[in-house]
């Protein structure tokens, strides 16, 4: 693939473009799904895409093609360039990192396994009879399945640069629809692991049928404010709806509200959260961002103040900062920012602490792509659950709304938990938190 | 853009190997993307997808394979590999005779991004309406504005000696503000769009679209939270549709109800909603942004009646989906691209005009919300359990419309929900949107007059 990325890089040289960069990507994909006992879908797919980014005149053009051939690859670079020509001058956005052979095979994210197909087969009949064995009213088991990636990332650019990444990733997932009378309730879970040994399907059937079983016979609660904690998978989510907030770009475009706000309180003091690409336990870790600069390991918040915004070289460079390594790109796409895997340092709250009263703890929120609004903070989400008194669950909760703000959200922390846990995927790492006086819509 | 003697030979192969029905799907696909920030135009960029997908059937079962490659040989490796763990020996297999569908009618006045095109006058309506939008207010601070256009060309070959073509235009404009005042912020989202090419555009008013942003996001940001709690609630018409499809639509496909994933499984032809309620998935809509001729199986599309006097006749359905549940196929096979297998997905769906005035809806209510402009939602098919939110919200006080209100969710099921709408009004319009399910994201449009749901359950923060 290296050929190909010099070959397009030499098209734009003859075309004496000023600068230019190439990424191309490469992905397989297996994915199975069962339903009675039986393989209902096997998908094998395998696909290639090129996209340059021109820069000339300090005018950016973008194009792709996934025709690999050398008359689409030129044809792909020639409606960059004419697209630059269209385009306003950008004073930020250069291709400055110089030449350099970066290749990460990093054996803990691609590993090798020669596990039989029959065997993946196996455990995707396996999701589905094991939930019917286990929980006889269950009626459907409408999502269940087995999947795999890898995906190969390659890129290059007119100063001699190229660097490879790549990854690998299984998963298994299953759900329990259960109906008893009138009653009916339906949850899903899923895992993920670096090699099919590491799948532990009887774990995600397990959580699937008791989450299920606690939303069977859950129920509103009345309407009010309620100390919420989130399962690390539902933390992960809402953060992941507001942390544009702390990308350069938004405070450039006018999208942040913490544009002024750098050492300055916007959390609970206990409260740290950092941006950690090359922690070797998360499922996303990475050495270098798309435009080739090896990323860095950022305190986005430290006890409670903010320290810093996540950074490409062009928002490093309106900024006058030091670029993060935070650039962000597909081979269709614009240059943008992203973080990796995040980090809530541990706090000092013990079990009783953080469970003390009553709380809510809520495990699944639903409408997260429109019940939040990423520039004003607001958010108002279905969510189901479990009410604690005193570290005990006493009741399932289903069918109620929560509402809030995420900056106010940040500020209203009661306690912090003494213990890291992670999601399934494992790109998220994080104590309990207890979050105070939330709204609660119910009965 | 596949030889037909390569796609006799791709399906003959599965056949031989005892599979019951096979189909390729080949998509080429050239994009164009502009978009406006900061005043300036932030990206221009265009690409061009091209791939096969081979779906290959042993009864109901379905194996799915796609390459960006048009050779014959790797066609077959991917077909072997397909076949391998079901191959039953030698099937009698003979030469398929393609009938070619009859060709359709050439898509006149269309000015597609397969021509060419004037890229200045793209930029300039842009421009068009981040001025139109930041001389509405000063507290405009952020304007996004892209415009989004694909030429699709499909042909389709299958074992029962289908060939068809088709060609689709979409174009879409997306708009955005960020209205900022001290320290609050707040948005407003428009973002209309048909099947068409750049004449859907040159018939669009920035102004109006400006308008649109602007009054969203200003009416947001002085807004209160809104109260939470059951009330009765009036969705208003176009976007508002979107209850519709999360609360019905999708438990209406037989993608769910194939899997009794649906709580309306097993009720075709009993009451499903209230009897003012007539529902409709249309693909024949001219200019409809989730029209098509033909379905990503070759079928002619179709306008089906899924609710009439709230009674359930039809579901929407696909080929497998029509194996399975013995519905019959409504032309609603639909995918995002050869890399996804097509599966029975809405079109444009909706709740037909009713008899009342809007005004009417206001007036029959004490203490509610209404709800002039939609986001988007969610729904857990199995249960009926809903989500969305509200764009733009209002407090209802002693039948008139009263404060601005914001951050408020409607949740509840699909049936209890559709039982609840008493009140119909007659001011029906259709919106663009995106829909994601297991064949990917596809364009479909939501739409509806204004409807009262007597109760539902508001959440808010206050």
């Amino acid at each position: 693939m290296k050929d190909i990325i010099e070959k397009t890089i030499s098209m734009a040289n003859d075309l004496k473009i000023d600068q230019c960069d190439v990424i191309l990507s490469e992905s397989q994909s297996l994915n199975l799904s069962s339903q009675e006992g039986k393989i209902e879908t096997y998908k094998v797919n395998s696909s290639r895409l090129i996209g340059v980014r021109v820069i000339h005149g300090q005018k950016v053009g973008i194009s792709y093609s996934e025709d690999l051939s050398d008359s689409s690859l030129k044809t792909m670079v020639q409606s960059a360039l004419k697209s630059s020509s269209f385009a306003e001058v950008d004073e930020y956005q250069a291709i400055t990192h110089e030449k350099a052979t970066i290749i990460d095979e990093n054996p803990k994210t691609f590993r090798d396994d020669h596990t039989e197909i029959q065997t993946k087969i196996d455990l995707a009949i396996q999701l589905d009879n094991e939930v019917k064995r286990q929980e006889p009213r269950t009626s459907a088991v409408p999502y269940n399945g087995y999947s795999e990636s890898s995906n190969h990332r390659h890129y290059g650019n007119h100063l001699g640069l190229y660097s490879y990444e790549r990854d690998k990733t299984f998963s298994c997932y299953t759900s329990s629809l259960i109906k008893d009378g009138d009653k009916q309730a339906l949850f899903y879970d899923g895992m993920s692991g670096r090699t099919f040994a590491e799948l532990n399907p009887q774990e995600v059937i397990k959580n699937a049928i008791y989450k299920t079983r606690i939303l069977l016979d859950a129920s509103p609660i009345p309407t009010g404010n309620y100390d919420l904690i989130f399962e690390t998978e539902t933390l992960e989510s809402l953060l992941g709806c507001f942390l544009g907030q702390f990308s350069g770009k938004s405070v450039k475009d006018g999208y942040s509200s913490f544009k002024d706000s750098i050492d300055q309180k916007i959390a609970h003091p206990e409260f740290s959260l950092r941006d950690l690409p090359h922690y070797e336990e998360g499922f996303i870790c990475a050495h270098s961002d798309s435009e080739g600069f090896i990323k860095k390991d950022l305190h986005l918040i430290e006890k409670g103040e903010l320290r810093t915004f996540y950074h490409n070289s062009a928002t490093a460079r309106y900024f006058g900062v030091a670029n993060t390594g935070h650039a962000s790109r597909g081979a269709k796409g614009h240059l943008s920012t992203s973080l990796t895997q995040l980090f809530i340092d541990a706090g000092s709250s013990n079990n009783s602490q953080l469970l003390s009263g009553k709380t809510l703890h809520v495990f699944a929120l639903e409408g997260l792509h429109a019940g939040v609004n990423p520039s004003s903070g607001d958010f108002s989400l279905a969510a189901s659950g479990q009410i604690y008194e005193n570290g005990e669950a006493t009741q399932g909760v289903k069918g109620i709304t929560i509402s809030g703000n995420f900056f106010a959200l940040l500020k209203n922390i009661e306690a912090i938990g003494s213990t890291v846990h992670t999601t399934s995927n494992r790109s998220f790492f994080a104590p309990s938190i207890r979050f105070g006086g939330i709204k609660v819509a119910g009965i | 853009m596949l030889k037909e003697q390569t796609a006799q030979k791709v399906i003959n192969s599965a056949i031989s190997d005892g599979a019951s029905f096979v189909d390729l799907f080949i998509e080429k696909n050239q994009s164009l993307a502009i978009s406006l920030k900061s005043k300036k135009i932030e990206q221009i960029s265009d690409g061009i997808d091209f791939g096969i997908g081979i779906r290959v059937l042993f009864g109901t079962k379905v194996l799915y394979g796609f390459t960006n490659s048009t050779d014959e040989e790797e066609l077959l490796r991917i077909t072997r590999l397909l076949c391998a763990l079901d191959k039953q020996g030698a099937a009698n297999t003979k030469a398929i005779d393609f009938i070619r569908s009859s060709p359709l009618q050439t898509l006149a006045g269309i000015n597609g991004i397969n021509q060419s095109y004037d890229l200045d006058e793209r930029i300039q309506f842009l421009k068009s309406i981040d001025f139109e939008a930041r001389a509405v207010s000063t507290s405009i601070s952020q304007v996004t504005a892209s415009s989004i256009e694909r030429h699709q060309q499909i042909e389709i070959f299958n074992s029962l000696g289908l060939h068809a073509n088709d060609e689709r235009f979409y174009t879409r404009i997306a708009a955005d503000v960020i209205a900022t005042d001290g320290t609050k912020k707040d948005s407003g989202f428009f973002g209309p769009g048909g099947f068409g090419g750049w004449e859907l555009a040159r018939n669009m008013d920035p102004k109006f679209i400006a308008s649109e942003i602007t009054r969203k996001a200003l009416t947001s940001l002085n807004a209160e939270p809104c109260p939470a709690g059951k009330m009765p609630v009036v969705i208003d018409n176009g976007f508002g549709g979107v209850i519709f499809h999360e609360a019905c639509g999708h438990l209406l496909e037989t993608t769910s109800v194939e899997k009794k994933a649906s709580v309306f499984w097993d009720k075709k032809g009993e009451m499903i909603a209230n009897a003012a309620v007539n529902a409709v998935d249309d693909g024949t809509i001219h200019e409809g942004w989730g029209s098509i001729r033909i379905d990503d199986e070759g079928m002619s599309t179709q306008r089906t009646q899924l609710i009439k006097n709230g009674k359930l006749e039809n579901f929407m359905s696909d080929y497998v989906g029509s194996l399975k549940t013995g519905h019959p196929r409504t032309g609603s096979a639909r995918r995002q691209s050869y890399k996804f297998a097509p599966a029975s997905r809405m079109r444009n769906t909706f709740i037909e005009a009713g008899p009342h005035k809007l005004e009417e809806l206001i007036a029959s209510i004490d203490n509610g919300i209404y709800a002039r402009s939609m986001g988007g939602g969610s729904v857990k098919t199995g249960t009926g359990e809903f989500n969305f939110s509200v764009q733009e919200g209002y407090l209802i006080k002693n039948g008139k419309i009263d404060k601005p209100v914001k951050g408020a969710t409607l949740i509840g099921t699909g049936p209890e929900t559709l039982s609840r709408i008493s009140m119909v009004a007659d001011n029906f319009k259709l919106m663009a949107g995106m829909c994601g399910s297991v064949s990917g994201s596809i364009p479909a449009s939501v739409g509806q007059p204004a409807v009262k749901v007597d109760e539902i359950l508001v959440g808010g923060a206050k």
